[in-house]
């Protein structure tokens, strides 16, 4: 390992600009980094009927959200013997378009970065205490709290 | 014995607080449990959603059984939409 600490977790208003995070996946002992981007999107489709969103706002738990991403960073580090694992979630308002959350990571081989990435975003997306707030084209604002 | 429960997201915004206080019977073993069901008697118009929420004692889910001391703290954590 060279460079970064191997786990960095970062939970901000600013923009997430991915040119500026990949340096702190070099490592000269791996072949692999892989990214994932999760990207504001402008339509959804609930129950047949298509909403237009005009941006999103973020709200998280800071100390409980920072401490749950550093142990799943840990986590997926061993599991998938990850060299560096890097986790920037976005808070406050997001227009369309930009990105709420970058996931990076590298691993000597490409198949445990793969591995890593969905693994990282399904436990993320369940137990990590960030919530978005859709505010819709027609002026409607709406928590999403998903019960199922 | 009095404890603060801090909210989030919808939570926050129907209760119009970022916590609230409860007061829950000053003997005996305090669990989680008994903490979301005072949570839900105060503000009732939380209660549709609660029973969908977990409670973090010190930054961490708990289960309804576990204890709950009188330092500790505890936010009532809404079904999550990170990412």
């Amino acid at each position: 390992m060279s460079g970064s600490p191997p786990l960095i977790i970062r939970l901000g208003e600013e923009p997430i600009e991915l040119a500026k995070l990949e340096n702190l996946l070099e490592d000269p002992d791996t072949g692999a980094q892989a990214w994932f981007l999760g990207v504001t999107r402008r339509k959804t489709e609930v129950d047949g009927v298509t909403r237009v969103t005009e941006r999103l706002f973020y709200e998280a738990n800071e100390s409980m959200a920072r401490k749950q991403l550093g142990r799943l960073a840990e986590d997926a580090r061993i599991q998938f013997e990850l060299s560096k694992v890097v986790i920037v979630h976005r808070l406050g308002d997001v227009a369309i378009g930009e990105a709420s959350v970058a996931v990076g990571c590298s691993s000597k081989h490409r198949v445990a970065a793969f591995q890593a990435l969905p693994w990282i975003m399904d436990q993320l997306k369940s137990d990590v205490a960030i919530w978005k707030r859709e505010l819709y084209a027609d002026g409607t604002k709406e928590w999403v709290h998903p019960t199922q | 014995m009095p404890v603060r429960v801090q909210l989030f997201a919808a939570l926050r915004e129907a209760a119009g607080s970022d916590s609230i206080e409860i007061d829950l019977r000053p003997s005996g073993d305090i669990s989680a449990g008994d903490v979301m069901r005072a949570v839900s008697e105060k503000l009732p118009e939380l209660a549709g959603l609660i029973p969908a929420c977990r409670l973090a004692v010190n930054d961490r889910y708990v289960s309804e059984d576990d204890a709950i001391a009188p330092s500790d703290s505890l936010a009532l954590i809404p079904p999550v939409s990170g990412g």
